[in-house]
């Protein structure tokens, strides 16, 4: 029964007060978000910064305010952790960017051009659609690109975590895909 | 892009299968260069959760790369692959040799064009990471490319057929003008500074060349190649956009051809008299010595290739084969001793398929198990199943060496790839079709091959049927083909071990093959 815990019922558990639940639902998403976060943190700040402590002190604070957060139970718990995560993670790039100031050239520019590994594989400017055309997205169709493309979720694994089945959410993720590549193709 | 052909393309990105660049068209541009994107945000995240480690030795490090081999040489520059950690990947790295910079151009305004270019995010592009200086040495790095050069495709497979080349050609079109809307020139555009990348997505390589026009005027004009120079390039005027225009005329001429033109004169319909007139026409005007009368941009190019193609009539005619297509009723049967494919491979969603050779009979049909006996007159058709949309190959070969492609054929209703539940060959206008045994030639076997991704070296090699290509073949050693298959036939033997690499992935390719003798008992 352990397996099929959706993260809703987790939470709940955790909002009660069952440490166990929080235990295992810090188990479940602390590996995806800090693989995710990797991605998404500078060359230059890597070695400056702990990222992994970031994220993990990151979940444990939203977890603590759990009473505050209102969970729609469609996989926004993820989504959410993901905004909360990356505003951290800007906030630290800009942290150690005015730190950077009085570097050598020589490493200023590699400091420069060496972005998070997602804005090298596809530009800042290109990266910049990207959010932008996320963030025009619904709500739930967000969620669940983010959980195929940036998670590399199985379609099994978002179903579970959205209630849903594989077949269906495989009929989403196709159209929210299709929706978002239209809004980034500026269609 | 066709409705179908979409849903098809969404689909399998979604499922996490390569898109196949090479089945579309770019009459969506935006949408590709959004697919591409996606793809890029998509592996990129993927290579992070990957356990690859970075590679033990290196050469030396440059800034955070470890520089693994070098693999190219010129007279500015060199370039090795190399490994960065932070995008857990193998990188091409181009550093300017220390003559080089020391000889004038100047680090600044290298930098600067690095990252100019590593502004590009376009599919038809090779993605520059960045640029940068370290120990002294200017260097550029970026995607590294598994694939192989237009040069060295035309070289070994001969020259392209025209709806590959134009394919190639509008691909190529939308590369220059995500350069050009940037303001800047490719500068070298040659088939050996294109690529078709595994997968099939064209790009541009060799960007270490491009530059802003002035920059590229002051420095590097002396790099680029004679035969590719626009006339007015050759006597010295600095280069423009155009030059970069006419360089991809020359390429194409090239791609069709195998030659160059003679003194900017197009010589494709002495060389090809089968190629399409206006196909022929879009090549000359890209190279007319009066620039005025050139295409004004890569998009006005690109449109007139794509509207050569849609005037050309598509359909082959389709081959002789003496297994001949016959008009009949079909009786769809159960497959009951359907071949099925159960093998489940790691990481590959589950992937079901079955295929049944079925023989025609009084009350319907019947499966026809290997080494079964196979009578003139006797029709066979194939029935395949397949849970995920699947190209399919059906070739056959006789004692005598005749060797026939039975599937995909010009002119059916069916053509690749197919999914769900299909009768192969299909239907010809209202009529359903068979193969019909109509030869003594005594053995015959039967090859399918059955794949979740396009397989292109061998529709290169059925496109190149009758039968030269393959007879040419034959005469060079025969390795084993993969896994068990045993045939016989010369022909396939030779065309399996040619597809050797393309067809290796069990968890893509699977294959079956059936032995039938029309005397009696099965086949030793």
């Amino acid at each position: 029964m352990q397996a099929e815990e959706t993260t809703q019922l987790l939470l709940e558990r955790v909002r009660s007060g069952d440490t166990a639940a929080r235990e295992r639902l810090v188990a479940r998403y602390l590996p995806l978000l800090r693989r995710w976060a990797h991605g998404r943190l500078p060359a230059s700040t890597r070695d400056l910064t702990d990222t992994d402590d970031l994220v993990q002190v990151t979940l444990l604070r939203v977890l603590k305010q759990i009473e505050s957060f209102e969970y729609g139970g469609t996989g926004s718990f993820l989504a959410y952790l993901r905004s909360t995560v990356l505003n951290l993670l800007r906030n630290e790039i800009r942290r150690v960017a005015r730190r950077g100031e009085s570097k050598e050239l020589d490493d200023a520019i590699a400091a420069d051009e060496a972005g998070s590994p997602i804005e090298q594989a596809i530009g800042r400017e290109r990266l910049e659609m990207y959010e932008a055309a996320l963030e025009a997205m619904p709500a739930r169709a967000r969620e669940l690109v983010i959980m195929r493309l940036e998670f590399d979720m199985t379609y099994e694994a978002i179903a579970r975590e959205t209630g849903s089945t594989p077949d269906a959410v495989r009929m989403a993720i196709r159209r929210a895909i299709e929706a978002l590549a239209r809004l980034l193709g500026g269609a | 892009m066709p409705r179908d052909a979409l849903r098809d393309l969404l689909d399998r990105f979604a499922d996490g299968d390569p898109v196949e660049w090479n089945r579309i068209t770019g009459a969506d541009p935006p949408l590709l260069d959004a697919l591409h994107t996606l793809e890029a945000v998509r592996s990129a995240y993927r290579r992070i959760g990957s356990t690859d480690g970075p590679p033990e030795r290196c050469l030396f490090e440059w800034g955070a790369l470890r520089v693994l081999e070098k693999i190219g040489s010129g007279a500015s520059a060199e370039v090795y692959r190399a490994w960065d950690a932070g995008l857990a990947t193998v990188v091409a790295l181009k550093l300017l040799r220390p003559e080089a910079a020391a000889a004038g151009l100047r680090n600044e305004e290298f930098l600067r064009e690095g990252r100019l270019l590593a502004k590009i995010s376009q599919r038809n592009v090779l993605r520059v990471y960045g640029a940068a200086v370290h120990c002294g040495r200017p260097g550029l790095w970026s995607e590294w490319i598994e694939g192989r050069t237009l040069a060295s495709i035309v070289e070994s497979d001969g020259p392209m057929a025209e709806a590959e080349a134009v394919h190639v050609g509008v691909e190529l079109c939308a590369g220059l003008a995500a350069i050009h809307a940037l303001g800047l020139l490719h500068g070298d555009v040659k088939a050996s500074n294109a690529m078709r990348a595994r997968g099939g997505r064209i790009v541009l390589t060799d960007l270490g060349a491009s530059g802003r026009a002035d920059a590229l005027n002051a420095s590097l004009r002396t790099q680029a190649t004679p035969a590719y120079l626009s006339p007015q390039a050759r006597d010295g005027a600095p280069r423009t956009k155009a030059d970069d225009l006419y360089a991809l005329g020359v390429l194409l001429h090239f791609l069709l051809t195998g030659a160059y033109p003679e003194n900017g004169a197009s010589r494709i319909l002495a060389l090809r008299p089968d190629i399409d007139r206006r196909l022929a026409d879009v090549v000359e005007r890209a190279l007319d010595a009066d620039v005025s009368r050139r295409f004004t941009d890569a998009h006005a190019f690109a449109d007139a290739l794509r509207a050569s193609m849609a005037a050309a009539a598509p359909a082959r005619p389709a081959r002789s084969r003496r297994l001949a297509l016959a008009a009949v009723a079909i009786c769809l049967a159960a497959a009951a001793a359907a071949v099925a494919f159960g093998t489940r491979h790691p990481g590959v969603r589950a992937w079901r398929s079955e295929l049944a050779l079925m023989r025609h009979t009084d009350t319907g049909s019947e499966a026809l198990a290997d080494g079964a006996r196979l009578r003139i007159g006797d029709r066979v058709h194939l029935a395949v199943s397949t849970s995920v949309p699947a190209w399919v190959y059906v070739l056959n070969e006789d004692a005598g060496g005749d060797f026939h492609v039975l599937f995909p054929v010009p002119g059916l209703d069916l053509s690749n790839p197919v999914s769900g539940d299909v009768t192969l060959p299909g239907r010809q206008g209202a009529r359903t079709l068979s193969w019909e045994v109509s030869g003594t030639g005594g053995r015959e076997e039967f090859l399918v091959l059955l794949s979740r991704v396009p397989l292109a070296r061998l529709d290169r090699q059925l496109a190149a049927l009758p039968v030269a290509a393959v007879e040419r073949g034959v005469a060079r050693a025969r390795p084993d083909p993969p896994g068990d298959l045993r045939l016989s036939g010369e022909h396939l033997n030779t065309l399996l071990a040619d597809l050797r690499e393309e067809i290796a992935d069990a968890s893509r390719v699977r294959m079956r093959a059936w032995h039938f003798n029309d005397n009696d008992g099965p086949v030793e």
